[in-house]
Protein backbone atom coordinates (compact mmCIF):
# COMPACT_ATOMS: atom_id res chain seq x y z
CA UNK A 1 0.00 0.00 0.00
CA UNK A 2 0.81 3.42 -0.57
CA UNK A 3 1.88 5.85 2.04
CA UNK A 4 -0.32 8.71 2.26
CA UNK A 5 1.88 10.63 4.15
CA UNK A 6 5.55 10.25 4.59
CA UNK A 7 8.13 11.96 6.66
CA UNK A 8 12.06 11.49 5.35
CA UNK A 9 15.07 12.40 7.95
CA UNK A 10 12.58 14.78 9.65
CA UNK A 11 14.46 17.24 11.94
CA UNK A 12 14.00 20.29 14.17
CA UNK A 13 16.14 22.42 16.21
CA UNK A 14 15.32 24.89 18.67
CA UNK A 15 18.16 27.40 19.88
CA UNK A 16 18.03 27.91 23.80
CA UNK A 17 19.78 30.81 24.88
CA UNK A 18 22.35 29.36 27.81
CA UNK A 19 23.50 33.08 29.03
CA UNK A 20 24.51 36.53 28.01
CA UNK A 21 27.66 35.73 26.72
CA UNK A 22 27.17 31.98 26.05
CA UNK A 23 26.67 30.98 22.42
CA UNK A 24 23.06 29.41 21.97
CA UNK A 25 23.05 25.76 22.10
CA UNK A 26 20.97 23.75 19.36
CA UNK A 27 18.16 21.50 20.77
CA UNK A 28 17.41 18.26 18.61
CA UNK A 29 13.39 17.97 19.44
CA UNK A 30 12.94 16.06 16.53
CA UNK A 31 16.10 14.41 15.20
CA UNK A 32 16.20 12.35 12.00
CA UNK A 33 12.24 11.06 12.06
CA UNK A 34 10.86 8.86 8.98
CA UNK A 35 7.71 7.51 9.45
CA UNK A 36 5.02 6.57 7.05
CA UNK A 37 1.37 6.55 6.55
CA UNK A 38 -0.71 3.93 5.13
CA UNK A 39 -4.05 5.04 3.91
CA UNK A 40 -6.79 4.03 6.12
CA UNK A 41 -4.45 2.98 8.59
CA UNK A 42 -3.97 4.32 12.28
CA UNK A 43 -0.53 4.89 13.23
CA UNK A 44 0.26 5.34 16.78
CA UNK A 45 3.18 7.40 18.33
CA UNK A 46 4.16 6.81 21.78
CA UNK A 47 6.21 8.45 24.00
CA UNK A 48 7.31 10.36 27.33
CA UNK A 49 6.69 13.96 27.44
CA UNK A 50 9.02 15.84 26.15
CA UNK A 51 10.67 13.45 23.38
CA UNK A 52 9.39 15.58 20.53
CA UNK A 53 5.68 14.04 19.40
CA UNK A 54 3.93 17.20 19.51
CA UNK A 55 6.54 19.43 17.20
CA UNK A 56 6.46 16.21 14.46
CA UNK A 57 2.65 16.96 14.59
CA UNK A 58 3.11 20.83 14.47
CA UNK A 59 5.33 20.61 11.46
CA UNK A 60 2.90 17.69 9.76
CA UNK A 61 0.09 20.09 10.43
CA UNK A 62 2.94 22.97 8.66
CA UNK A 63 2.74 25.01 12.40
CA UNK A 64 6.62 24.52 13.09
CA UNK A 65 9.03 24.76 10.21
CA UNK A 66 11.24 21.44 9.80
CA UNK A 67 15.32 22.29 10.09
CA UNK A 68 15.51 19.49 7.40
CA UNK A 69 14.19 16.48 6.16
CA UNK A 70 11.09 16.51 3.84
CA UNK A 71 7.68 15.70 4.23
CA UNK A 72 5.63 14.07 1.60
CA UNK A 73 1.98 13.64 0.81
CA UNK A 74 0.65 11.55 -1.91
CA UNK A 75 4.24 11.65 -2.97
CA UNK A 76 4.53 15.30 -3.19
CA UNK A 77 6.94 17.80 -1.13
CA UNK A 78 4.22 18.87 1.09
CA UNK A 79 7.05 22.41 0.94
CA UNK A 80 5.29 23.21 -2.62
CA UNK A 81 1.95 23.20 -0.48
CA UNK A 82 0.81 26.54 0.67
CA UNK A 83 -0.67 26.53 4.55
CA UNK A 84 -3.95 26.73 2.62
CA UNK A 85 -3.97 23.91 0.16
CA UNK A 86 -2.43 22.12 3.43
CA UNK A 87 -5.44 22.42 5.47
CA UNK A 88 -7.89 20.60 2.83
CA UNK A 89 -5.56 17.28 3.49
CA UNK A 90 -4.87 17.28 6.85
CA UNK A 91 -6.28 18.49 10.27
CA UNK A 92 -5.58 18.65 14.41
CA UNK A 93 -7.78 17.27 16.65
CA UNK A 94 -5.67 19.03 20.10
CA UNK A 95 -5.81 17.23 23.09
CA UNK A 96 -7.66 20.11 25.43
CA UNK A 97 -10.64 20.58 24.54
CA UNK A 98 -10.87 23.45 26.22
CA UNK A 99 -8.52 25.25 24.98
CA UNK A 100 -8.93 24.37 21.22
CA UNK A 101 -12.57 26.04 21.16
CA UNK A 102 -12.53 29.80 20.69
CA UNK A 103 -14.52 31.08 23.63
CA UNK A 104 -16.09 33.96 21.70
CA UNK A 105 -17.74 32.08 18.83
CA UNK A 106 -20.68 29.72 18.47
CA UNK A 107 -20.23 26.36 17.87
CA UNK A 108 -21.34 26.87 14.64
CA UNK A 109 -19.14 29.74 14.16
CA UNK A 110 -16.64 26.85 14.78
CA UNK A 111 -17.71 24.36 12.97
CA UNK A 112 -17.86 26.05 10.09
CA UNK A 113 -14.57 28.36 9.84
CA UNK A 114 -12.80 26.05 7.67
CA UNK A 115 -15.78 26.69 5.24
CA UNK A 116 -15.73 30.25 5.51
CA UNK A 117 -11.78 30.77 5.19
CA UNK A 118 -12.00 28.23 1.91
CA UNK A 119 -14.84 30.21 0.64
CA UNK A 120 -16.93 27.09 0.04
CA UNK A 121 -20.84 27.36 -0.60
CA UNK A 122 -22.82 29.82 0.81
CA UNK A 123 -24.10 30.71 4.18
CA UNK A 124 -27.25 28.45 3.77
CA UNK A 125 -24.74 25.36 2.73
CA UNK A 126 -22.83 26.54 6.11
CA UNK A 127 -26.17 25.68 8.26
CA UNK A 128 -26.69 22.25 6.08
CA UNK A 129 -22.82 21.28 6.73
CA UNK A 130 -22.77 22.20 9.92
CA UNK A 131 -25.98 20.44 11.17
CA UNK A 132 -24.62 17.20 9.08
CA UNK A 133 -21.50 17.40 10.87
CA UNK A 134 -22.63 17.89 14.18
CA UNK A 135 -25.33 14.51 13.29
CA UNK A 136 -22.05 12.96 12.41
CA UNK A 137 -20.10 13.61 15.60
CA UNK A 138 -23.40 12.88 17.76
CA UNK A 139 -23.84 16.31 18.75
CA UNK A 140 -27.72 17.26 19.20
CA UNK A 141 -28.17 20.16 16.21
CA UNK A 142 -29.59 22.44 19.58
CA UNK A 143 -25.81 23.56 20.41
CA UNK A 144 -25.78 25.38 17.25
CA UNK A 145 -26.09 28.56 18.97
CA UNK A 146 -24.34 27.97 22.17
CA UNK A 147 -20.85 29.02 22.99
CA UNK A 148 -17.93 25.98 24.45
CA UNK A 149 -18.52 27.22 28.14
CA UNK A 150 -22.02 25.62 27.88
CA UNK A 151 -20.67 22.41 26.74
CA UNK A 152 -19.09 19.62 28.35
CA UNK A 153 -15.88 18.19 27.48
CA UNK A 154 -16.36 15.21 25.70
CA UNK A 155 -19.11 17.90 23.39
CA UNK A 156 -16.30 20.12 23.20
CA UNK A 157 -13.86 17.52 21.52
CA UNK A 158 -16.40 16.16 19.31
CA UNK A 159 -17.01 19.67 18.18
CA UNK A 160 -13.10 20.02 17.64
CA UNK A 161 -13.56 16.66 16.04
CA UNK A 162 -16.54 17.93 13.74
CA UNK A 163 -14.38 20.89 12.79
CA UNK A 164 -11.35 18.98 11.66
CA UNK A 165 -13.63 16.79 9.37
CA UNK A 166 -15.88 19.51 8.03
CA UNK A 167 -13.42 19.71 5.12
CA UNK A 168 -13.09 15.78 4.25
CA UNK A 169 -9.49 16.31 5.21
CA UNK A 170 -7.34 12.85 4.17
CA UNK A 171 -5.18 12.92 7.11
CA UNK A 172 -6.29 13.65 11.42
CA UNK A 173 -3.61 14.14 13.69
CA UNK A 174 -5.11 13.38 16.95
CA UNK A 175 -2.74 14.71 19.77
CA UNK A 176 -3.58 12.82 22.64
CA UNK A 177 -7.45 13.04 22.02
CA UNK A 178 -8.56 11.94 24.70
CA UNK A 179 -6.23 12.88 27.82
CA UNK A 180 -8.08 15.48 29.36
CA UNK A 181 -11.29 13.86 29.41
CA UNK A 182 -12.85 11.25 32.08
CA UNK A 183 -12.61 7.69 31.23
CA UNK A 184 -15.98 7.08 29.99
CA UNK A 185 -15.83 9.79 27.53
CA UNK A 186 -12.39 8.80 26.47
CA UNK A 187 -13.83 5.54 24.94
CA UNK A 188 -16.67 7.62 23.53
CA UNK A 189 -14.56 9.88 21.43
CA UNK A 190 -11.94 6.47 20.51
CA UNK A 191 -15.26 4.44 19.15
CA UNK A 192 -16.82 7.87 17.28
CA UNK A 193 -12.98 8.67 15.83
CA UNK A 194 -12.84 4.70 14.89
CA UNK A 195 -16.48 5.06 13.26
CA UNK A 196 -15.55 8.27 11.22
CA UNK A 197 -12.73 6.82 9.95
CA UNK A 198 -14.25 3.73 8.57
CA UNK A 199 -16.93 6.16 7.41
CA UNK A 200 -15.13 8.41 6.08
CA UNK A 201 -11.45 6.42 4.71
CA UNK A 202 -9.72 8.73 7.05
CA UNK A 203 -6.24 8.09 7.88
CA UNK A 204 -4.99 9.39 11.82
CA UNK A 205 -2.11 9.94 13.62
CA UNK A 206 -2.88 8.85 16.38
CA UNK A 207 -0.48 10.42 19.53
CA UNK A 208 -1.18 8.93 23.28
CA UNK A 209 0.44 8.37 26.38
CA UNK A 210 -2.31 5.94 26.75
CA UNK A 211 -0.69 2.33 25.41
CA UNK A 212 -4.07 1.01 25.99
CA UNK A 213 -5.47 3.38 23.64
CA UNK A 214 -2.82 3.01 21.28
CA UNK A 215 -2.51 -0.90 21.41
CA UNK A 216 -6.66 -0.72 21.08
CA UNK A 217 -6.88 1.51 18.02
CA UNK A 218 -3.04 1.25 16.13
CA UNK A 219 -2.40 -0.77 13.22
CA UNK A 220 1.48 0.29 13.48
CA UNK A 221 3.09 2.25 16.10
CA UNK A 222 5.95 4.16 16.16
CA UNK A 223 7.88 4.68 19.69
CA UNK A 224 9.88 7.88 19.75
CA UNK A 225 12.61 8.64 22.43
CA UNK A 226 14.59 11.51 22.65
CA UNK A 227 13.45 13.01 18.99
CA UNK A 228 14.18 9.81 17.41
CA UNK A 229 11.78 6.37 16.31
CA UNK A 230 13.28 3.80 18.24
CA UNK A 231 11.03 1.31 17.20
CA UNK A 232 8.27 1.27 14.47
CA UNK A 233 6.45 -1.76 13.92
CA UNK A 234 2.97 -3.48 13.69
CA UNK A 235 1.03 -3.20 16.81
CA UNK A 236 0.38 -7.04 18.14
CA UNK A 237 4.49 -7.42 17.08
CA UNK A 238 5.08 -4.47 19.36
CA UNK A 239 3.41 -4.66 22.30
CA UNK A 240 4.24 -8.98 22.38
CA UNK A 241 7.86 -8.35 21.55
CA UNK A 242 8.89 -5.93 22.07
CA UNK A 243 12.64 -5.42 20.43
CA UNK A 244 14.12 -2.28 21.88
CA UNK A 245 14.92 -1.46 25.48
CA UNK A 246 13.38 1.67 25.86
CA UNK A 247 9.68 0.40 24.48
CA UNK A 248 10.34 -2.71 26.71
CA UNK A 249 10.71 -0.09 29.86
CA UNK A 250 7.72 1.65 28.61
CA UNK A 251 5.60 -1.22 28.05
CA UNK A 252 6.74 -1.91 31.81
CA UNK A 253 5.82 1.14 32.81
CA UNK A 254 2.50 0.61 32.78
CA UNK A 255 0.40 0.45 36.16
CA UNK A 256 -2.14 -2.69 36.19
CA UNK A 257 -4.55 -2.35 38.81
CA UNK A 258 -4.00 -5.10 41.38
CA UNK A 259 -7.32 -6.55 43.31
CA UNK A 260 -5.10 -7.49 46.14
CA UNK A 261 -4.22 -3.69 46.89
CA UNK A 262 -7.60 -2.67 46.84
CA UNK A 263 -8.91 0.13 49.78
CA UNK A 264 -11.59 -1.49 51.86
CA UNK A 265 -14.61 0.01 52.67
CA UNK A 266 -14.92 1.54 56.19
CA UNK B 1 -29.70 27.50 26.75
CA UNK B 2 -32.45 27.43 25.09
CA UNK B 3 -33.61 26.03 21.97
CA UNK B 4 -32.89 27.79 19.07
CA UNK B 5 -35.90 28.68 17.15
CA UNK B 6 -36.41 26.24 14.26
CA UNK B 7 -38.59 29.10 11.52
CA UNK B 8 -35.75 31.72 12.48
CA UNK B 9 -32.78 29.59 10.57
CA UNK B 10 -34.58 28.33 7.53
CA UNK B 11 -35.26 32.08 6.77
CA UNK B 12 -31.67 33.50 6.99
CA UNK B 13 -29.54 31.76 9.27
CA UNK B 14 -26.43 34.27 10.20
CA UNK B 15 -29.40 36.70 10.54
CA UNK B 16 -31.23 34.64 13.35
CA UNK B 17 -27.81 33.56 14.94
CA UNK B 18 -26.87 37.61 15.11
CA UNK B 19 -30.09 38.26 16.63
CA UNK B 20 -30.04 35.54 19.26
CA UNK B 21 -26.48 36.68 20.61
CA UNK B 22 -27.41 40.42 20.51
CA UNK B 23 -30.70 40.25 22.39
CA UNK B 24 -28.92 37.77 25.07
CA UNK B 25 -26.61 40.25 25.64
CA UNK B 26 -28.80 43.48 26.18
CA UNK B 27 -30.59 40.68 28.49
CA UNK B 28 -27.42 40.78 30.47
CA UNK B 29 -27.01 44.08 30.69
CA UNK B 30 -30.05 45.66 31.30
CA UNK B 31 -29.86 43.13 34.64
CA UNK B 32 -26.38 44.42 36.14
CA UNK B 33 -26.72 47.75 38.20
CA UNK B 34 -23.35 49.38 37.77
CA UNK B 35 -24.21 49.01 33.68
CA UNK B 36 -27.36 51.01 34.50
CA UNK B 37 -26.37 53.36 36.78
CA UNK B 38 -22.90 54.56 34.59
CA UNK B 39 -25.41 54.15 31.52
CA UNK B 40 -27.86 56.01 32.93
CA UNK B 41 -25.93 59.00 33.92
CA UNK B 42 -23.40 58.99 30.78
CA UNK B 43 -26.43 58.60 28.91
CA UNK B 44 -27.87 61.96 30.31
CA UNK B 45 -24.62 63.68 30.20
CA UNK B 46 -23.96 62.68 26.69
CA UNK B 47 -27.54 64.11 25.77
CA UNK B 48 -27.01 67.25 27.48
CA UNK B 49 -24.22 67.82 25.34
CA UNK B 50 -25.79 66.79 21.93
CA UNK B 51 -28.65 69.28 22.65
CA UNK B 52 -26.80 71.87 24.43
CA UNK B 53 -28.37 74.51 21.82
CA UNK B 54 -31.70 73.62 22.72
CA UNK B 55 -30.96 72.98 26.73
CA UNK B 56 -29.16 75.57 27.91
CA UNK B 57 -31.21 78.67 28.98
CA UNK B 58 -28.78 81.43 28.06
CA UNK B 59 -25.97 82.08 25.49
CA UNK B 60 -23.07 80.50 27.74
CA UNK B 61 -21.16 83.62 26.30
CA UNK B 62 -23.23 86.49 27.35
CA UNK B 63 -21.40 88.40 29.61
CA UNK B 64 -22.87 91.71 31.92
CA UNK B 65 -21.00 92.54 34.42
CA UNK B 66 -24.17 94.05 36.65
CA UNK B 67 -25.20 90.59 37.46
CA UNK B 68 -21.93 88.87 38.08
CA UNK B 69 -21.46 86.06 41.05
CA UNK B 70 -24.97 85.53 41.62
CA UNK B 71 -25.16 82.62 43.95
CA UNK B 72 -26.83 79.47 42.95
CA UNK B 73 -30.99 78.11 43.73
CA UNK B 74 -29.98 76.92 46.96
CA UNK B 75 -28.19 80.16 48.83
CA UNK B 76 -30.53 83.27 49.59
CA UNK B 77 -30.04 86.08 47.13
CA UNK B 78 -30.52 83.68 44.40
CA UNK B 79 -32.11 84.75 40.86
CA UNK B 80 -34.75 82.22 39.58
CA UNK B 81 -33.52 83.04 35.96
CA UNK B 82 -29.88 81.57 36.52
CA UNK B 83 -30.48 78.38 38.44
CA UNK B 84 -26.67 77.77 38.98
CA UNK B 85 -25.87 81.72 39.48
CA UNK B 86 -23.37 83.13 36.95
CA UNK B 87 -19.92 83.48 37.20
CA UNK B 88 -17.38 86.23 37.59
CA UNK B 89 -18.28 87.92 34.02
CA UNK B 90 -21.78 86.92 34.87
CA UNK B 91 -22.18 84.44 32.40
CA UNK B 92 -25.33 82.05 32.48
CA UNK B 93 -22.88 78.72 35.18
CA UNK B 94 -25.84 76.27 33.90
CA UNK B 95 -25.06 77.42 30.03
CA UNK B 96 -21.32 77.40 30.60
CA UNK B 97 -22.05 73.56 32.29
CA UNK B 98 -24.05 72.36 29.63
CA UNK B 99 -21.70 73.46 27.06
CA UNK B 100 -18.52 72.50 28.46
CA UNK B 101 -20.39 68.86 28.72
CA UNK B 102 -19.51 68.79 25.02
CA UNK B 103 -16.29 69.59 25.19
CA UNK B 104 -15.10 67.31 28.01
CA UNK B 105 -16.14 64.53 25.96
CA UNK B 106 -15.17 65.18 22.84
CA UNK B 107 -11.96 65.30 24.48
CA UNK B 108 -12.36 61.97 26.26
CA UNK B 109 -13.91 60.06 23.64
CA UNK B 110 -11.75 61.73 20.84
CA UNK B 111 -8.46 60.69 22.75
CA UNK B 112 -9.55 57.25 24.09
CA UNK B 113 -10.07 56.04 20.74
CA UNK B 114 -7.12 57.59 18.89
CA UNK B 115 -5.02 56.49 21.83
CA UNK B 116 -6.93 52.96 21.70
CA UNK B 117 -5.88 52.45 17.67
CA UNK B 118 -2.66 52.95 18.20
CA UNK B 119 -2.13 50.78 21.80
CA UNK B 120 -3.62 48.12 20.96
CA UNK B 121 -2.17 48.19 17.28
CA UNK B 122 1.23 48.24 18.81
CA UNK B 123 0.39 45.96 21.78
CA UNK B 124 -1.15 42.92 19.44
CA UNK B 125 1.82 43.04 17.12
CA UNK B 126 4.23 42.74 19.99
CA UNK B 127 1.87 40.03 21.87
CA UNK B 128 1.44 38.08 18.41
CA UNK B 129 4.91 38.14 16.88
CA UNK B 130 7.23 38.31 19.76
CA UNK B 131 10.83 37.87 18.98
CA UNK B 132 12.25 41.05 17.79
CA UNK B 133 8.73 42.55 17.15
CA UNK B 134 8.90 42.56 20.60
CA UNK B 135 11.83 43.83 21.90
CA UNK B 136 11.59 47.09 19.63
CA UNK B 137 7.60 47.49 20.68
CA UNK B 138 8.80 47.10 24.42
CA UNK B 139 11.40 49.48 24.20
CA UNK B 140 8.95 52.06 22.57
CA UNK B 141 6.44 51.37 25.20
CA UNK B 142 9.02 51.67 28.25
CA UNK B 143 10.37 54.72 25.97
CA UNK B 144 6.74 56.13 26.56
CA UNK B 145 6.63 55.07 30.37
CA UNK B 146 9.39 56.95 31.26
CA UNK B 147 7.72 60.20 29.90
CA UNK B 148 6.02 62.10 32.84
CA UNK B 149 2.42 62.63 30.88
CA UNK B 150 1.52 66.26 32.30
CA UNK B 151 4.75 67.57 31.76
CA UNK B 152 5.29 66.12 28.35
CA UNK B 153 1.28 67.70 27.43
CA UNK B 154 2.29 70.96 28.41
CA UNK B 155 5.01 71.68 26.82
CA UNK B 156 3.91 70.22 23.67
CA UNK B 157 0.71 72.23 24.15
CA UNK B 158 3.05 75.44 25.31
CA UNK B 159 4.78 75.10 21.89
CA UNK B 160 2.24 74.67 19.39
CA UNK B 161 -0.88 76.45 21.43
CA UNK B 162 -3.65 75.06 23.05
CA UNK B 163 -6.20 74.48 21.59
CA UNK B 164 -8.82 71.36 21.57
CA UNK B 165 -7.52 69.90 18.66
CA UNK B 166 -4.03 69.95 20.19
CA UNK B 167 -5.50 68.86 23.44
CA UNK B 168 -6.76 65.37 21.65
CA UNK B 169 -3.51 65.32 19.60
CA UNK B 170 -1.12 65.59 22.52
CA UNK B 171 -3.24 63.35 24.89
CA UNK B 172 -3.90 60.67 22.26
CA UNK B 173 -0.56 60.02 21.63
CA UNK B 174 0.68 60.05 25.37
CA UNK B 175 -2.17 57.54 26.63
CA UNK B 176 -1.56 54.69 24.79
CA UNK B 177 1.06 52.93 27.01
CA UNK B 178 -1.54 51.26 29.09
CA UNK B 179 -3.49 49.91 26.15
CA UNK B 180 -0.16 48.65 24.55
CA UNK B 181 0.72 46.97 28.03
CA UNK B 182 -2.67 45.38 28.53
CA UNK B 183 -3.41 44.46 25.10
CA UNK B 184 0.35 42.54 24.55
CA UNK B 185 -0.17 40.42 27.90
CA UNK B 186 -3.05 39.29 26.71
CA UNK B 187 -2.58 38.57 22.93
CA UNK B 188 0.71 36.53 24.26
CA UNK B 189 -1.51 34.17 26.78
CA UNK B 190 -4.69 34.12 23.50
CA UNK B 191 -1.92 32.92 20.90
CA UNK B 192 -0.97 29.86 23.17
CA UNK B 193 -4.12 28.58 22.95
CA UNK B 194 -4.91 25.78 20.53
CA UNK B 195 -8.10 27.25 18.90
CA UNK B 196 -4.89 29.74 17.40
CA UNK B 197 -3.15 27.02 16.07
CA UNK B 198 -6.50 25.14 15.03
CA UNK B 199 -7.46 28.63 13.14
CA UNK B 200 -3.77 28.50 11.88
CA UNK B 201 -3.69 25.04 10.41
CA UNK B 202 -7.00 25.30 8.82
CA UNK B 203 -5.32 27.92 7.03
CA UNK B 204 -6.35 31.44 8.22
CA UNK B 205 -4.06 33.84 7.30
CA UNK B 206 -2.40 36.12 9.80
CA UNK B 207 -4.90 38.74 9.74
CA UNK B 208 -7.76 37.27 10.26
CA UNK B 209 -6.00 34.85 12.94
CA UNK B 210 -5.58 38.14 14.51
CA UNK B 211 -8.80 39.63 13.91
CA UNK B 212 -11.26 37.22 14.37
CA UNK B 213 -9.45 34.36 16.91
CA UNK B 214 -7.70 36.70 19.39
CA UNK B 215 -9.44 40.39 19.09
CA UNK B 216 -12.43 38.88 20.39
CA UNK B 217 -11.07 37.41 23.20
CA UNK B 218 -9.00 40.72 24.17
CA UNK B 219 -11.06 43.34 22.91
CA UNK B 220 -12.93 43.51 26.71
CA UNK B 221 -9.99 44.25 28.11
CA UNK B 222 -9.61 46.92 25.44
CA UNK B 223 -13.27 48.16 26.75
CA UNK B 224 -12.40 48.36 30.23
CA UNK B 225 -9.32 50.49 29.05
CA UNK B 226 -10.90 53.05 26.93
CA UNK B 227 -13.26 53.65 30.00
CA UNK B 228 -10.68 53.75 32.27
CA UNK B 229 -8.61 56.29 29.56
CA UNK B 230 -11.57 58.23 28.98
CA UNK B 231 -11.80 59.00 32.17
CA UNK B 232 -7.78 59.96 32.88
CA UNK B 233 -8.02 62.25 29.15
CA UNK B 234 -11.04 64.13 30.66
CA UNK B 235 -9.07 64.83 33.86
CA UNK B 236 -5.86 65.95 32.34
CA UNK B 237 -7.90 68.14 29.76
CA UNK B 238 -9.53 69.86 32.78
CA UNK B 239 -5.91 70.03 34.41
CA UNK B 240 -4.50 71.17 31.23
CA UNK B 241 -6.86 73.65 31.17
CA UNK B 242 -6.38 75.17 34.44
CA UNK B 243 -3.15 75.78 34.17
CA UNK B 244 -3.85 77.82 31.43
CA UNK B 245 -2.89 75.55 28.62
CA UNK B 246 -5.76 73.68 27.44
CA UNK B 247 -9.07 75.36 26.12
CA UNK B 248 -8.89 78.89 25.74
CA UNK B 249 -11.31 80.74 27.01
CA UNK B 250 -13.92 81.84 26.51
CA UNK B 251 -14.21 78.39 25.64
CA UNK B 252 -16.50 77.01 28.60
CA UNK B 253 -14.48 73.51 29.44
CA UNK B 254 -15.05 72.13 33.05
CA UNK B 255 -11.31 72.58 33.68
CA UNK B 256 -11.43 75.58 32.54
CA UNK B 257 -14.36 76.59 34.93
CA UNK B 258 -12.94 75.24 37.86
CA UNK B 259 -9.28 77.56 36.62
CA UNK B 260 -11.37 80.86 36.83
CA UNK B 261 -12.86 79.90 39.49
CA UNK B 262 -9.95 79.31 41.79
CA UNK B 263 -9.68 83.27 43.12
CA UNK B 264 -12.99 82.54 44.52
CA UNK B 265 -12.66 79.90 46.44
CA UNK B 266 -13.01 81.44 49.63
CA UNK B 267 -15.99 83.70 49.63
CA UNK B 268 -17.86 81.37 46.63
CA UNK B 269 -16.48 78.08 46.65
CA UNK B 270 -19.66 77.00 44.99
CA UNK B 271 -18.19 78.65 41.66
CA UNK B 272 -15.52 75.56 41.87
CA UNK B 273 -18.18 73.01 43.96
CA UNK B 274 -20.43 73.07 40.81
CA UNK B 275 -18.05 72.18 37.78
CA UNK B 276 -15.84 69.67 40.22
CA UNK B 277 -19.23 67.59 41.28
CA UNK B 278 -19.64 67.45 37.42
CA UNK B 279 -16.44 66.18 36.26
CA UNK B 280 -16.22 63.62 39.27
CA UNK B 281 -19.89 62.46 38.19
CA UNK B 282 -18.98 61.70 34.92
CA UNK B 283 -15.43 60.03 35.91
CA UNK B 284 -17.83 57.69 37.55
CA UNK B 285 -20.44 57.47 35.24
CA UNK B 286 -17.82 56.44 32.83
CA UNK B 287 -15.88 54.26 35.27
CA UNK B 288 -18.77 52.20 36.20
CA UNK B 289 -20.18 51.83 33.05
CA UNK B 290 -16.44 50.19 32.22
CA UNK B 291 -16.77 47.79 35.10
CA UNK B 292 -19.82 46.46 34.41
CA UNK B 293 -18.99 46.07 30.24
CA UNK B 294 -16.24 43.76 31.60
CA UNK B 295 -18.38 41.46 34.09
CA UNK B 296 -21.04 41.35 31.73
CA UNK B 297 -18.62 40.79 28.30
CA UNK B 298 -16.40 38.17 30.04
CA UNK B 299 -17.31 34.59 28.70
CA UNK B 300 -17.47 32.75 31.82
CA UNK B 301 -20.65 34.92 32.03
CA UNK B 302 -22.03 33.27 29.07
CA UNK B 303 -25.25 31.16 30.34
Amino acid sequence: MKPILETKNLECSFWISTGIFSPKKALAAVNGVSVQLLKGQVLGLVGESGCGKSTLAKMLLGLQKPTNGHILFDGQPLEKLSQFERAARVQPIFQDPYSSLNPRKTIFEIITLPLRVHKIGTARDWLLKAKEMMDLCGLASRYLNSYPSQLSGGQRQRVAIARALVMKPEVVICDEPTSALDVSVQSQILNLLMELKNELGLTYLLISHNLAVVEHLADRVAVMYFGEIVENEDAEQLFNKPSHEYTKKLLNSVLVPDPSHFIRDT
Amino acid sequence: MSDPSASHQKLDPDKALRSNITRRLFRRMSAHNSILIGGTVLGAIVFMAVFAPLLAPHDPFDQDLSRRLLPPFWMEDNNPKYILGTDNLGRDYLSRLIYGAQISLMIGVCTAVLSGIIGSALGITAGYFGGRTDAVITFIITTRLSMPIVLVALAVVALVGGSLHAVILVLGFLLWDRYAVVMRSATQQARNMDYVSAARAIGCPTWRVVLSEIFPNVVNNLIVIATFEVAHAILLEASLSFLGLGVQPPDPSWGLMIAEGKEFLLFDPWVITIPGVALSILVLAVNMLGDGIRDVSAPENRN
